[in-house]
C-alpha cells in the first residue's frame, strides 16, 4: 500500500509540474517542463565533462569527509573523555560554529584560490564541528559500569579510549557523520557556486548565465539524487559498521 | 541545564572563589586562542589577516555608536544588518509556518505521507544551495529571493522533526485520551502538540542554523545590501578589517540567536523539565 501511494504521489507531482507547463502558468524560462527537463537529464548523463565535474563535486566530499573524520573523531574523544577539556573546547566550538562557514568563502578563496583545497577547506570548516560535539556527546553516553569493568583490568587510558569509549560512541559519531554529509553536500554546491573553478555548481551557474533552465533543472534533479545516494551509503556504511548502533535494530 | 544543587553553609563560603576558577575553567581555551591570534598576526605580518584587537575595534566601532538616538547602532548597521536580519525573519518564519503546519498534518494523516514521502525526501537531500541558480531567475535580485532561499532550505529540518515528533507519540497516551473520552482538539492541544514540541524545538533550532547559512550564501551570490554584500564589497576592495568585521558580526549574531532561542525553548518546554525532574508547580 505505501510504496504505492509513494509511487503515485511521484507521479502526481510531475503531472502537476506539466500541467502548469502546459497551461503557461509560468513561463517556460522560469519552468521547463518535465519532458525537456528528463531529456536534459539523459543528454547530462551521457555527457563526459559533466560526468567529470561531477566526479570533482563527488571527490571533494568524500575527502573532506573522511580527512575531516579522521581528525575530529579522536580529538572529540579527548574532548568527551577529559572532564576539564569539555567545557572551555564546548564554549570555542560552539562560538566558531556559529560563523557560518559560507561566511568564510571570501577567506577561503584569498587563501586557497578556486581549487579543489579551497572547496575542501569550506567543508571541513563547516562539518568539524557536528562531528566534534557529535563525537564528545557519544562519549557521554558510555556505561560507567563498562568503565569500571576497563579500570578493574587495569586498561591503560588509550587502551580504554580505543576499547571501551570508542565503541560506545560509535552510533553518535555516526549521527554525527550522517549531519555532517548533509552539509557537507550543501557547502561544496555553495563553494561551487559562489567562485570554485570546478564542480557541479560551476556548471549549473553557466547554464543558469547562459539562459538553459532546462539544463539547470535537469542538474538540480541529478544533485538531489547524489544527496539521496550519500545518504543511503551512510546508512549502509552505519549498519555494516556499528551493528550494535540503534538504528541498525 | 537544571543543576538544582542546595547552597549549604560551606558552599557558601567557597562560593567567592569557585565562580571565578569555573569561569576561568571555561574560558582559558577561548582567550589562548584570541590571544595567539594577535601574537601571530601583527599589523604588516598579512594583509588578509588583520591583528584580532584591529578586527574587534573594527566590529564595534562599524556597527554600534553610543546614541540612543540611533538605537545604539550605526547607518553602516540600519542599511546593511537590517535587511539582512528582515530576511532571515521573513524566511524562518514561513519555513517554521509551512513546517510546522504541514508536519502536523502528515503526521497525523498517514496516507498523505506516504504519498508524498518520495518528495519529502528528494527536497530534504538536495543541497539547498543548488536552487540558487533557480530562485534567482524566478524573483530576480531582490530582498524576496533571499527570503526564498531561506524559506526553502530551512522548512525541511522542520517538517521532518514535527513528523517525527508526532508520530514518535506514546500509545498509552492515545489510549488515555481516548478512555477520558478527550474530544479531537481537545486531544490536539493538550495531548499531541505538547508532545510533539520538543522535537519540534530541535527542528527549528537546526533550521535557525541553516537559515543563517542561507542568508549570508544568497547575499554572497547577488544582493544589493546584507551582511553578505558587506562581505564581498570590502573583499574585492581590499579592505580586509571590514571583511573580518562583518564575519565576527554574523558569528556573534549566530552565538545571539542561539541564546535567545535557548531562552524561549527553556520557557516554552518549562513543563517537561518541571515533568521530568517530578516537581509540579512552578
Amino acid at each position: 500500500m505505501t510504496p504505492l501511494l509513494s509511487a503515485a504521489g511521484v507521479t502526481a507531482a510531475i503531472l502537476v509540474w506539466a500541467a502548469v507547463t502546459v497551461a503557461g502558468v509560468v513561463p517556460a524560462q522560469t519552468l521547463p517542463g518535465p519532458a525537456p527537463v528528463a531529456a536534459r537529464i539523459l543528454t547530462l548523463l551521457t555527457d563526459r565533462e559533466f560526468y567529470e565535474q561531477f566526479l570533482d563535486t563527488l571527490t571533494t566530499w568524500v575527502l573532506a569527509l573522511g580527512i575531516t573524520g579522521v581528525v575530529a573523531v579522536p580529538v572529540g574523544l579527548l574532548i568527551g573523555y577529559f572532564a576539564f577539556l569539555r567545557r572551555p573546547t564546548e564554549l570555542v566550538i560552539h562560538g566558531l560554529r556559529s560563523v557560518p562557514s559560507t561566511a568564510l568563502l571570501p577567506v577561503a578563496i584569498l587563501f586557497f584560490g578556486l581549487g579543489l583545497q579551497m572547496k575542501f577547506a569550506m567543508v571541513a570548516y563547516a562539518i568539524i564541528w557536528p562531528l566534534l560535539l557529535n563525537t564528545a556527546y557519544g562519549v557521554r553516553s558510555v556505561d560507567p559500569t563498562a568503565m569500571y569493568v576497563a579500570r578493574s583490568l587495569r586498561w591503560s587510558t588509550p587502551r580504554s579510549l580505543v576499547g571501551v569509549v570508542l565503541p560506545s560512541a560509535a552510533p553518535g559519531i555516526a549521527s554525527g557523520f550522517r549531519i555532517a554529509g548533509g552539509i557537507g553536500l550543501v557547502v561544496v554546491l555553495s563553494a561551487e557556486l559562489l567562485g570554485a573553478s570546478r564542480g557541479i555548481g560551476t556548471v549549473l551557474v553557466r547554464y543558469q548565465q547562459s539562459d538553459q533552465p532546462d539544463f539547470v533543472y535537469a542538474g538540480i534533479v541529478l544533485v538531489g539524487a547524489l544527496g539521496i545516494l550519500l545518504q543511503y551509503t551512510l546508512g549502509q556504511l552505519e549498519l555494516r559498521l556499528i551493528p550494535w548502533s540503534p538504528a541498525a535494530r | 541545564m537544571v543543576t538544582g544543587r542546595p547552597l549549604g553553609p560551606r558552599a557558601a563560603a567557597r562560593g567567592w572563589l569557585e565562580r571565578p576558577i569555573r569561569v576561568l575553567g571555561a574560558i582559558w581555551l577561548a582567550v589562548v586562542l584570541l590571544v595567539a591570534w594577535e601574537l601571530k598576526f601583527r599589523p604588516g605580518e598579512s594583509v588578509f589577516m588583520p591583528p584580532m584587537s584591529a578586527i574587534l575595534g573594527a566590529f564595534v566601532q562599524q556597527w554600534f555608536v553610543l546614541d540612543p538616538g540611533q538605537l545604539f547602532v550605526t547607518d553602516h548597521f540600519q542599511t546593511n544588518a537590517v535587511p539582512s536580519l528582515l530576511r532571515l525573519a521573513q524566511g524562518w518564519t514561513i519555513a517554521a509556518a509551512i513546517g510546522i503546519g504541514a508536519g502536523l498534518v502528515l503526521g497525523i494523516w498517514r496516507p498523505a505521507l506516504a504519498f508524498l514521502n518520495p518528495l519529502i525526501r528528494f527536497g530534504m537531500s538536495t543541497p539547498s544551495t543548488a536552487l540558487l541558480p533557480i530562485v534567482i531567475v524566478v524573483f530576480g535580485i531582490t530582498s524576496s529571493m533571499n527570503v526564498a532561499l531561506i524559506a526553502m532550505g530551512s522548512t525541511w529540518s522542520v517538517l521532518i522533526n514535527t513528523i517525527d515528533g508526532v508520530r514518535s507519540l506514546d500509545p498509552t497516551m492515545i489510549n488515555a485520551a481516548r478512555s477520558l473520552r478527550l474530544g479531537r482538539s481537545a486531544f490536539f492541544w493538550r495531548v499531541l502538540l505538547p508532545s510533539a514540541s520538543p522535537q519540534i524545538f530541535a527542528g527549528l533550532r537546526i533550521s535557525l542554523g541553516i537559515a543563517l547559512i542561507l542568508m549570508v550564501v544568497s547575499e554572497l551570490y547577488a544582493a544589493t545590501s546584507g551582511i553578505g554584500h558587506v562581505m564581498v564589497f570590502a573583499k574585492t576592495t581590499f579592505r580586509f578589517v571590514d571583511m573580518w568585521s562583518a564575519i565576527v558580526f554574523v558569528g556573534v549574531l549566530g552565538l545571539l540567536l542561539n541564546g535567545l532561542f535557548g531562552l524561549v525553548e527553556a520557557r516554552v518546554l518549562r513543563w517537561k523539565l518541571e515533568s521530568s525532574r517530578g516537581a509540579g508547580g512552578s
